[in-house]
């Protein structure tokens, strides 16, 4: 891999990009987090949040460096504030937007923040036309690759998918990265459907 | 000779520099009478700055450069089109292109084959401008960001606000001690919607001024009461991966009881200008770095601001002084590296001023209204002074192997009275209504018009057109006929009487071929009316309106205009070198410039040197 | 609606769409849609197959009598397109297995441009590189970032372009049941926009 490149998970929340993260650990990446976000019920397998990220916006991107050779979590929101000079491959989880969104408001319950009463529909096409901004803007970068990794077809069947990230990202364990996906994340799915 | 300079005062008054220099004044200007020589200039039919400009820059009359008003008609549509550029685009997939509408040949270009090198600023009818060996920035005709000859924007918290000439309202609230608004760019062709830039506005009354805040630069700007503020650039999102940006400027109106802003028509900013603006391109930038942001519209002063009265003639008169200023900015900057080669700068400001000062020297004035009109009485004046300051400033830079000119293009006169062309024709049954209309139900485009019955129409400041069969869409002209409606015209409008008034109006009335020849007289109007004094073509001729009576008063801030009898609309002419002063025209400007390079003059040139 | 295709095989995503030196190609991606495809580079021209036979967009054009010419050399593309006799084109270039130099990239996008100039408003220009493309129509509904399956992208051009779509197809149109833009007149407000820009003169 190139010496100068960083390895960015990216997705909306409750993509599954936590779930990505672990795996790629497993896999033997190394990751750049703070651990400052314990595990909690929401994300059984903790966040893998890099705080610092939040602060690109602000022009922070001392830590780059730091982050080259890793693997680093953020959101579709700040990707866009990546600078140019370091080469990135993406791995861009994709989910349903209506499990998207049950997932959100189960979160939101947990932390007894309530439904914030904005409709399903109305919520759902600000994200499609987020996220095409954002896709809009990483096709257009000669430093960006990007695999985009459907969460349903992941969990239904780790090894393809996961033979696909191990080729972008190059020869990884894929056995033991399918080892990680945890049914148990997934039944937020079930219990929708129920 | 090595260096000619010439120095353009775009419709400086011979009658007014006679009489100030008859006292003494304008030392510099009778510096040069002396020196050489002064003598009135000859202008062009008709006595527009387009139309005179490019007959100084081309020695044709407006037949060979094909412009022969600010506006022409489209003959397939009758609307009018603005006749210095049009905007050609082959197809939706390729880039609009600038066409330039001035055609002939400029003296510039015989110099550059010559190598003589030429610095000229602000030239009007040069957009884009022409390839020119040296620099050239184009002045009148460079549009403003939404492609008109400039929109200035107003907002205001008064809910019943009437949208005058050419201006954008935007009505705003005030929440908190604050105002989110925008700033209106160009219009998007593919949603039919304005291009908007998210301004956000602080009031603090108690220092009489707001702060805007912005994404543009400075992200924040300061704005007092009654002043202009410095420039803001705003950038417009106009496609998923192109901006466009400009510069705006502020006139803060009134805090209370009213919030009232003004902002100016935004201009393209030098970086990077939507079309080119100078040649080579980077030229204007190169300057805006040097002498620092500067007003690129070709209509540098916001007269419409003051004639819809969005600020008083306190602002609009400071306004004029700051593009004075940046204008002699320029002038120093470049004289001060001229060594050899043509130099040309144009001043607009002595026109812009004196449209809309020249009703407080007029005591009867309509647009007065009972105004005390001594506080501004001197203003063009003192204009004419300032103007003489830099011309002797510009002298510093003449040796005595340098040819020095000062011209005009046209001069200024009294506009108190406006004739409706168009209704003339109507009551004289050149032009038709559609059934069941009379004048003043008609509006701008010629709302109405009857064209299957019209035989003549007007648009432009004082044009006429038959209506042709074979050129006009629906034309009923035919040849045979075209003479005896236009002897009709001329004879029905020369010598015509302002019964009010007990004045007459109209002097003559030219018919095409009495003023134009050469390759483009064809798309010239077939008929031009000399005004008298006084009098010009109604505000509600030039875009096709046909209102109710013949005459009204003029009641507009702008109340002086030159677009009147061409022999009375005379510039001035002042040279350093004695010259044959019998009645030199614009034309000779050309041959002149040129001979004193030795160089030879254009085929299609019809004037002569003027110096012995 | 004309179809005018180029067909740039191994063109790499990351030089086409990511140059913004490409002026003209960036041009049609404003004007239109662009993204990245999945599947197999080679069928974006895939309409449909029976048993061996592959229905490709120029055999079922020129299956309905319409005049369908490829191209592999500029110029000739060029004389075609000027002669203006023409319903579809189709140009082939073939880019080296890494991608090539930037410059490779330049040229193609100076030939687009020469090819943008004889154009009518009635034309639909697609640009597919190695799984990735630019559509551009006045039809097309769709603007900014699309992905779909490189088996998409015939049904897409085909409904564009006012052709009915066959049974049996592979890939799905993504303008299926939606309204197609027609390009209309003159609006009302554009007298106003007209009357705004010749009144700047402060003449009148």
């Amino acid at each position: 891999m190139n010496s100068n490149t960083v390895i960015i998970v990216s997705g909306l929340p409750r993509s599954g990009t936590s779930m990505m993260m672990k795996m790629l650990e497993a896999g033997g990446l190394p990751i750049l987090t703070d651990n400052l976000r314990e595990a909690d019920a929401n994300n059984p397998k903790g966040y893998y949040e890099f705080e610092r990220v939040k602060n690109m916006k602000d022009g922070d991107l001392a830590w780059m460096p730091e982050a080259v050779g890793k693997v680093v979590k953020i959101v579709t929101g700040l990707i866009t504030y990546l600078p140019p000079e370091f080469k990135y491959k993406i791995v861009f989880m994709r989910r349903d937007l209506r499990e998207i969104l049950s997932s959100q408001k189960k979160m939101l319950g947990r932390l007894g923040k309530g439904d914030d009463n904005i409709p399903d529909d109305k919520m759902a096409k600000t994200y499609e036309e987020h996220l095409k901004q954002v896709k809009g803007w990483l096709v257009r970068q000669a430093n960006i690759e990007t695999l985009y990794v459907d969460y349903n077809a992941m969990v239904n069947d780790p090894t393809e998918s996961l033979q696909k990230v191990s080729a972008f990202l190059g020869g990884m364990d894929v056995q033991t990265m399918a080892s990680v996906v945890d049914q148990e994340l997934y039944r937020e799915r079930k219990k929708a459907l129920a | 000779m090595k260096k000619v300079i010439v120095i353009g005062l775009d419709g400086f008054e011979p009658k007014i520099a006679e009489s100030m220099m008859a006292r003494g004044e304008l030392p510099n200007l009778m510096r040069l009478r002396e020196q050489g020589g002064y003598t009135r200039l000859k202008t062009t039919a008709s006595a527009q700055t387009p139309v005179a400009w490019s007959t100084f820059s081309t020695g044709t009359n407006p037949g060979g450069h094909g412009i022969f008003d600010f506006l022409t008609r489209d003959a397939k549509t009758y609307l009018p089109l603005m006749a210095l550029s049009r905007y050609e685009q082959k197809n939706a997939f390729v880039l609009p292109k600038v066409v330039n509408m001035r055609r002939g040949t400029p003296f510039w270009d015989l110099l550059s084959a010559k190598d003589v090198e030429s610095t000229i600023l602000r030239i009007p009818c040069a957009y884009p401008p022409d390839k020119v060996k040296g620099r050239m920035l184009s002045g009148v005709g460079v549009p403003d960001l939404r492609g008109g000859f400039g929109t200035p924007t107003f907002y205001s918290t008064r809910k019943e606000l009437h949208t005058e000439q050419s201006e954008k309202v935007v009505n705003v609230s005030v929440a908190n001690g604050k105002v989110t608004t925008y700033i209106i760019g160009p219009r998007d062709p593919k949603t039919k919607s304005d291009h908007k830039f998210d301004i956000q506005i602080e009031i603090q009354k108690s220092e009489n001024k707001i702060i805007i805040t912005s994404q543009g630069q400075p992200d924040k700007l300061e704005v007092s009461l009654g002043k202009w503020s410095k420039w803001l650039k705003v950038k417009f999102k106009v496609g998923m991966m192109q901006t466009v940006s400009g510069i705006v400027r502020f006139n803060l109106r009134q805090l209370e009881p009213e919030f009232e802003l003004y902002a100016s028509p935004v201009n393209f900013e030098t970086e990077e200008p939507l079309f080119p603006i100078s040649s080579p391109q980077e030229y204007a930038h190169d300057l805006a770095m040097k002498i620092g942001r500067y007003y690129t519209a070709g209509m540098a002063e916001d007269h419409d601001g003051l004639n819809n009265e969005r600020f008083d003639e306190a602002s609009y008169l400071d306004q004029c002084r700051t593009v004075l200023r940046e204008r002699r900015k320029m002038m120093e900057f470049e004289l001060g590296r001229f060594q050899k080669g043509f130099f040309f700068c144009l001043f607009d400001t002595p026109d812009r001023l004196a449209h809309m000062f020249w009703r407080f020297t007029e005591l009867n004035h309509p647009a007065n209204k009972g105004e005390d009109v001594s506080r501004y009485a001197k203003v063009i004046e003192e204009h004419y002074r300032e103007c003489d300051e830099i011309v002797g400033e510009a002298m510093k830079h003449a040796d005595p192997d340098t040819l020095f000119i000062v011209l005009s293009d046209h001069g200024m006169n009294s506009f108190q009275r406006g004739l409706n062309l168009n209704t003339w024709l109507h009551d004289n049954g050149f032009l038709a209504l559609k059934p069941g209309f009379t004048p003043g139900e008609s509006g701008d485009f010629f709302q109405n018009v009857d064209w299957d019955k019209t035989k003549a129409f007007s648009l432009g400041l004082g044009c006429i057109f038959l209506n042709r069969k074979g050129r006009e869409a629906n034309g009923i002209v035919a040849d045979g006929e075209a003479e005896s409606v236009r002897s009709g015209i001329v004879a029905g409008l020369t010598g015509l009487v302002d019964s009010d008034r007990g004045a007459v109006a109209v002097r003559s009335v030219a018919r095409s071929e009495e003023v134009y020849r050469g390759p483009y007289a064809s798309e010239a109007p077939d008929l031009v009316v000399n005004f008298s004094e006084g009098y010009r073509v109604s505000w509600d001729t030039p875009l096709g309106g046909v209102p109710h009576g013949l005459f009204a008063d003029n009641t507009k801030k702008w109340g002086g205009d030159h677009v009147i009898d061409p022999a009375l609309a005379s510039g001035v002419l002042f040279m350093n070198k004695k010259f044959s002063a019998e009645s030199p025209s614009l034309m000779d400007l050309a041959p002149t410039i040129l001979n004193a390079f030795g160089v030879a003059k254009g085929d299609a040139m019809e004037g002569s040197d003027l110096i012995p | 609606m004309k179809i005018l295709a180029f067909d740039l095989q191994g063109a790499k995503r990351a030089m086409l769409l990511a140059d913004e030196r490409l002026e003209n190609l960036r041009r049609l991606m404003d004007m239109g849609c662009f993204g990245e495809l999945e599947g197999n580079p080679r069928e974006w021209n895939v309409l449909a197959r029976h048993e061996a036979h592959i229905l490709t967009l120029a055999e079922f054009l020129a299956q309905a009598g319409k005049d369908v010419a490829m191209f592999d050399e500029a110029s000739a593309l060029q004389s075609k397109l000027v002669s203006g006799e023409w319903d579809c084109c189709q140009f082939n270039a073939s880019f080296p297995s890494d991608g090539g130099s930037a410059d490779l990239y330049l040229d193609f996008d100076r030939g687009l441009g020469d090819a943008l100039q004889h154009l009518s408003d009635d034309t639909l220009i697609l640009v597919v590189g190695e799984l990735c493309f630019v559509l551009v129509a006045s039809s097309n509904p769709i603007d900014g970032y699309q992905d779909g399956s490189s088996l998409d992208l015939t049904p897409t051009v085909l409904e564009l372009a006012g052709y009915p779509l066959p049974a049996n197809i592979e890939g799905k149109s993504w303008v299926a049941g939606m309204e197609l833009n027609r390009s209309s007149g003159l609006s009302d407000d554009e007298q106003a926009m007209l009357r705004e820009r010749l009144s700047g003169l402060g003449y009148i």
